[in-house]
């Protein structure tokens, strides 16, 4: 499946596709990676979004016919296409060691949208991460920490950092005995922004003079230098 | 075989052995004579201060890399001293062109598309200049060692093994240049052995002189863009006499002094290698979620706290663990100078 054909995947999900692009789509439908990689990047979109259960079904239909209906409602032709498209059955989820792990870039500067085929030109600026969350007994959850770790920046994939989970439950820092990783959250677009921003203050203030010379900023370019 | 050719022979071999062992000697003089003044007896703390002299006042001009995990990333950089500034211009070779252009403790990012992103000069506050003089790693803290030679991007190198002593910090392995002591390698790893990050040079050099047009940013012609990252803002409903305490400092960690127009919601700590920052900021709407956010080495720690009826944001950087940015964290509180001001607990 070719880049375009995944862009126009995303678009028609963000109800922003085009006629072309919604046309490239509805011809493939007979293309079980299609109906897969629809799937999929609703997972992905709702671990975004923090929809919680990533475990849900998907109505393709409804979210064809909201698109058809808001720029097409009276084309016939497109109806046919999603008579057909309502009959194709749907792939199985793709879960990654239990995790939705969904790997993906995302382009900064157009938000609403998921650029796929520069995804190398992007190579530094993956977006998100999974987020993990710990549930602590007896504190509020407005202080429950959250833990973030983006590992492979260069080919998206992400993956939980057991060691910083495991080594935060262990030592007790907040003086709690019960805890469970969660996922919950993702590294959104702001977060990771404000993340590339407190990465560059910190290296704009310890580069200068300090021993490690270039490390710093060498630090702030490989993590995201798109992602300001 | 007659005698006369065994003879030979051996007289061949000796003038081998005798050549091999004079030119060894050559060598050794060699070496002796060029470090005469940087003899490579010296210890760990000799190197070290010699590495943080050089990172800002020798010129170069090289390839690194520099890797966490799978990712790696090129770049180019060029550095130059002169009359007491720092000036450097480091470029990404991979993916779309960045560019990040350091002038002294000003630095300019140099975005796809045009954009020219900088942090928002804070005008309460003074510059850090060379403030990490005298900031050196104690023995307490690390175990300083000088493990050995070797011979990296056609430069003899000493190398380094820097250990942490407990969990507030990372340890090191550092290559650097016998010359000149910059650092040309360094891999930094966890407490349990896992590497974080690594970076080297893959190729360098040190010209006496740099033109100053190696150090402006390229230009692609076009509309270009100049964004402002803010600088961390206070509350102004903080009363102005409030003032920040961290009042937990991993040891063997001080905290870098500034002027003393000093802003005292943005805060520098050091133990002679890590480095990380506290601010302090007003709640906005779009905080990082409370917890720690990583990437390689690097750690963000936010947090929101309240006192009385203050709430602010507080969020340590650097690249120290993780656990340790959190307790730091968590540690800052607001004080108050006056006694009939409103007291904290």
């Amino acid at each position: 499946m070719d880049d375009r054909l995944k862009e126009s995947i995303s678009a028609l999900m963000d109800d922003e596709a085009n006629e072309l692009e919604l046309q490239r789509v509805l011809s493939k439908t007979d293309d079980d990676e299609v109906t897969r990689t629809w799937q999929r990047y609703h997972q992905v979109r709702s671990v975004l979004r923090g929809e919680g259960d990533i475990g849900f079904e998907l109505d393709v239909r409804q979210s064809i016919f909201a698109a058809l209906d808001k720029e097409y409602a009276s084309d016939s032709s497109v109806e046919a296409s999603i008579q057909e498209f309502g009959g194709q059955r749907l792939g199985g989820q793709e879960l990654e060691n239990g995790q939705p792990l969904a790997a993906s870039e995302r382009s900064v500067e157009d938000s609403s949208r998921w650029r796929w085929g520069g995804g190398l030109a992007l190579a530094a600026s993956v977006v998100f991460a999974l987020v993990v969350t710990l549930q602590y007994g007896n504190v509020e959850l407005q202080n429950v920490p959250v833990v973030a770790n983006i590992s492979n920046a260069s080919t998206g994939a992400v993956h939980l950092d057991e060691g910083a989970l495991v080594s935060v439950a262990e030592q007790g820092a907040l003086g709690v005995t019960h805890k469970e990783p969660k996922i919950m959250l993702k590294f959104s677009d702001a977060h990771k922004r404000r993340f590339n921003e407190y990465l560059l203050r910190h290296a704009e203030q310890s580069s200068y003079g300090s021993s490690q010379g270039i490390i710093p900023l060498a630090r702030v370019a490989s993590v995201n230098s798109v992602g300001i | 075989m007659n005698v006369m050719t065994a003879a030979a022979q051996t007289c061949c071999r000796l003038m081998l052995v005798l050549y091999v062992a004079l030119s060894t000697a050559q060598a050794f003089a060699q070496v002796n004579a060029q470090s005469a003044d940087q003899p490579l007896t010296q210890s760990a703390e000799y190197w070290l201060e010699k590495m943080q002299d050089a990172a800002a006042k020798v010129n170069y001009r090289g390839t690194f890399v520099f890797s966490r995990g799978e990712m790696t990333s090129s770049m180019q950089i060029v550095h130059r001293y002169s009359d007491g500034l720092e000036q450097e211009r480091m470029k990404q070779l991979d993916g779309e062109m960045g560019e990040i252009i350091r002038n002294g403790s000003e630095v300019i990012c140099i975005l796809p598309g045009n954009r020219i992103v900088q942090i928002e000069p804070d005008q309460f506050s003074n510059k850090i200049v060379q403030a990490f003089s005298g900031f050196m790693p104690d023995h307490k803290y690390y175990s300083l060692q000088l493990v050995g030679f070797d011979r990296l991007v056609e430069r003899s190198t000493v190398k380094l093994a820097i250990s942490a002593n407990d969990q507030n910090r990372y340890s090191y392995a550092l290559w650097l240049d016998q010359q000149t002591g910059l650092l040309l390698k360094s891999s930094l790893l966890d407490h349990s052995g896992v590497e974080l990050e690594r970076f080297h040079y893959t190729q360098i050099d040190f010209p006496s002189e740099i033109d100053s047009d190696e150090l402006k940013p390229s230009s692609h012609g076009g509309v270009v863009t100049h964004e402002m990252i803010p600088a961390v803002k206070k509350d102004f409903m903080w009363p102005g006499a409030m003032d920040w305490n961290v009042s937990w400092v991993p040891p063997g960690y001080e905290q870098v002094k500034r002027g003393a127009k000093a802003s005292n919601n943005v805060m520098l700590y050091s133990d002679g290698l890590a480095t990380y920052s506290v601010f302090v900021e007003k709640v906005a709407s779009d905080m990082m979620p409370n917890g720690a956010s990583m990437v390689g080495a690097m750690v963000a720690y936010s947090l929101k706290l309240s006192s009385d009826e203050h709430h602010y944001n507080v969020t340590v950087v650097g690249e120290i663990p993780a656990m340790t940015a959190m307790m730091v964290a968590e540690s800052v509180k607001p004080s108050m100078p006056d006694p009939d001001g409103l007291k904290n607990d």
